[in-house]
């Protein structure tokens, strides 16, 4: 078979998320920076962008794209529409990102400025726009990822009789599958992971080093090729990061120099039984969702009823599924991050990349990947359901705990902890998880809405000549769409939308405020 | 009587705190002349406050602030307690940024702010991030910017407070020597501190501030000779009468 075509639509896939991160970069400058400085503009700003990155993208694509491709001809109506789900997937962390860059401008600098008389240009160019470009550099890794994270969705979509489908790896990835060419299929995903995994090490995971270096030389190190430094043997020796060891390896085959320097004994000096505690918890609360899961599933309604009463019912049965993949994510970074933490660096590096890879794995790819499994019974498709919903959720999470590194003040807590011999309990329950408790909490409330946007691809899928279905709102809004109800569909959307709002800004924003009152580590 | 540079007349200033108006400042009366004047009080006295004022970066509720200084507006340089520098610019840039937003030519900016960077011993740095630099490195970095502007009035918010000792004391030598050899051709300079010991060994005079709401309790002229000696009776009998006052 010859998959080479699939190369040529990686580049369309990537020119679209390329296109759309683009104008995410110039939105972000646009109204971040002026958000940042104008009360009148943040006060209207806000609000509103608060409420439109808790909306479920997926949810509203299928209206966006029949507006769209009315208003545009097509090819290029799928095409805008495309791009305009990809931007809503990573704009509005960077406006929000750079907006708090801009109004975290310490009080000295605006004085500094005012006293030497910065002109307007100054300012901006100097201090507005260099502290917006660091604040987009941080935020990429995030905002790639949820770019990804949607780019099955949007290159391939049924609106009832009617089919958009865009030339592009994501709908490779689906056509494959759908036909049963599932060697076809893998080599598709492995191009993604394979090229995602490049992207992070060669331009997003240096690019925010050098950033986070320059902005005040803090310790975060994420994995990073260096392609510089690889070029040159002779520095080989000096590398820091896993990756740069794989390099050095191949160029030397020295593997016993690499071994002594990750330092595997004290990479798995945790003892046994802390693993098997920490893997006993992990299975329980796997089990746990997944009997949730099964049972919750058992209710069906009359799709030809009331709208109303399904959106509701199905709000609830989502709600379920949702809040035990939320706790479970919850689970997970916290004992992960607490291991990779106390476990230096190599353990990060390789909680951060595994992190990185996974998040920007697109939602509907996790149907093909198992999809011979589920066919031939091996893998039951409640667990992949709850896989997809478990990574919408827990990078969310994860992108918050890990890998922002500990304050000033935090670092002392550690030290703390360490001079009086604490043991690893009361480090974990009494130093960690509080100390990560407002950054959990804000990546909690994230994850809040990643989840809804994947409980639409979580709980409908069709593989091969099975369709799997699990009752809930995506479930509903599935069917409406493929049906072409878009009259449903934009009902259902907009019910979703409209309780996930309310949850974030009464919920979680109490939630968040009880964290930050309690929690956060001052000098 | 020497030139009178600075005329603060019944300074007053008060904040909103909610509904509660505090009042900070209350009828401040001090000329400032040719000469290193420390301010000195409490913590929390409204210090720094006075001194914003006399930038300009902050509004007084009452009283006024005159220059009698050649230019329309006159030139000032502030040196931060934290050194206030922009981390993703050099060391260069930082200290020309100043000097082009007052309208010189980069080049000739850059070229200013080398000359002023070799005064303060940082030839070779020019090209360095400030997170390459150490702490007092960086504090040297904040007096040149301040310097290179050519300032009419100098304000110093206390500049070494957050300096380690051996570091802040090279620092105020530094500092006074580029005072007193008029290399900066700064008229005036004012220095607010919460030390006697530094106001003493620095100022020619010294205001003491009483507690918020502050005034002005006692303008103490320090007629000791340069440089001075710290272990002199004649300065400590006025360590022990400015001490008097402060408590």
């Amino acid at each position: 078979m010859d998959y080479g075509y699939l190369l040529t639509d990686l580049t369309y896939s990537l020119l679209r998320l390329l296109t759309a991160y683009t104008m995410s970069i110039v939105a972000a400058l646009l109204i971040g920076i002026p958000m940042g400085r104008s009360k009148l503009l943040e006060a209207t700003l806000y609000p509103l962008i608060d409420v439109l990155q808790s909306i479920p993208v997926l949810g509203f694509f299928p209206a966006v794209l029949l507006l769209v491709t009315k208003a545009v001809q097509p090819p290029l109506g799928a095409e805008l529409a495309s791009v305009i789900l990809i931007f809503t997937g990573q704009a509005w962390n960077l406006i929000l990102g750079v907006y708090s860059a801009v109004k975290a401008v310490p009080e000295d600098f605006l004085m500094m400025s005012a006293i030497y008389r910065f002109n307007l240009a100054a300012r901006l160019f100097k201090i507005y726009i260099p502290t917006a470009l660091l604040s987009i550099a941080s935020n990429s890794i995030v905002s790639w990822a949820g770019g990804l994270f949607f780019l099955t969705a949007c290159e391939v979509i049924s609106l009832g009789s009617e089919e958009f489908r865009l030339r592009g790896i994501g709908a490779d990835i689906v056509n494959l599958t759908a036909g049963g060419d599932f060697l076809g299929a893998y080599v598709g995903v492995a191009l993604l992971t394979g090229v995602s995994l490049a992207l992070y090490m060669l331009l997003w995971n240096p690019l925010v080093n050098a950033v986070s270096a320059l902005a005040g030389g803090s310790a975060v190190s994420y994995p990073a090729v260096n392609i510089f430094r690889a070029l040159s043997p002779h520095i080989f020796g000096r590398m820091p990061s896993p990756s740069n060891y794989v390099i050095y390896l191949l160029s030397t085959r020295n593997l016993d120099v690499v071994l002594s320097r990750i330092n595997l004994r004290k990479l798995f000096k945790a003892s046994t039984s802390r693993v098997l505690a920490i893997a006993a918890v992990l299975t329980t609360l796997t089990i746990a969702c997944l009997v949730v899961f099964k049972n919750v599933n058992t209710l069906k309604v009359d799709l030809a009823g009331l709208p109303w009463f399904n959106a509701t019912v199905g709000l609830l049965h989502s709600l379920f599924r949702v809040f035990t993949t939320i706790l479970a994510s919850f689970a997970f970074i916290a004992f992960a991050g607490f291991y990779a933490f106390e476990h230096g660096k190599v353990a990060k590096y390789i909680l951060i990349q595994l992190g990185e890879v996974l998040s920007s794995m697109p939602a509907f790819l996790w149907w093909s990947i198992f999809s011979l499994a589920v066919e031939n019974g091996l893998i039951s498709p409640l667990l992949v359901s709850f896989l997809i919903l478990f990574q919408g959720t827990a990078w969310y999470i994860f992108f918050n705990t890990p890998l922002a590194p500990p304050t000033e003040a935090e670092r002392r807590l550690y030290e703390v902890a360490q001079i009086y011999r604490l043991g690893v309990f009361k480090r974990f329950s009494r130093i960690y998880l509080p100390s990560m408790m407002p950054r959990i909490t804000a990546g909690l409330s994230a994850a809040w809405g990643g989840a809804w946007n994947s409980v639409i691809a979580a709980e409908y899928a069709q593989i091969g000549s099975k369709t799997i279905e699990f009752f809930g709102i995506g479930y509903l809004l599935n069917v409406a769409t493929i049906g072409g109800d878009i009259n449903a569909t934009l009902f259902y959307a907009l019910y979703l939308a409209i309780f996930i709002v309310i949850v974030n800004r009464t919920f979680w924003r109490w939630l968040f405020t009880q964290a930050f009152m309690k929690y956060r580590v001052v000098e | 009587m020497t030139e009178v540079v600075v005329s603060i007349k019944e300074l007053e200033k008060e904040y909103l705190s909610g509904r509660v108006r505090i009042k900070v400042l209350n009828k401040i009366n001090l000329e400032i002349r040719r000469e290193f004047l420390a301010i000195l009080g409490p913590s929390g006295c409204g210090k720094s406050t006075l001194l914003r004022i006399l930038a300009g970066v902050e509004k007084p509720t009452k009283g006024t602030i005159e220059f009698h200084i050649s230019s329309e507006r006159p030139r000032i340089g502030f040196v931060f307690q934290f050194p206030t520098l922009i981390p993703w610019l050099t060391i260069l840039e930082n200290v020309a940024l100043p000097l082009e937003s007052a309208g010189i030519k980069p080049k000739e900016a850059r070229d200013e702010a080398r000359k002023y960077l070799s005064l303060v011993g940082l030839s070779g740095f020019e090209n360095a991030y400030p997170h390459q630099l150490s702490g007092g490195m960086k504090q040297r970095v904040n007096i040149t910017r301040a310097l290179a502007i050519k300032p009419q009035i100098l304000l110093l918010d206390e500049p070494f407070s957050n300096l380690d000792p051996l570091t802040a004391e090279a620092l105020r030598a530094e500092l006074l020597d580029i005072w007193l050899s008029g290399v900066a051709g700064v008229e005036a300079v004012v220095m607010v501190t919460h030390s006697i010991d530094e106001a003493l060994f620095m100022a020619d005079r010294i205001a003491i501030l009483t507690p918020r709401p502050a005034e002005v309790r006692k303008v103490v002229e320090v007629n000791l000779p340069r440089p001075r000696n710290r272990r002199s009776p004649e300065f400590q009998k006025l360590e022990d009468y400015i001490y008097e006052f402060i408590s």
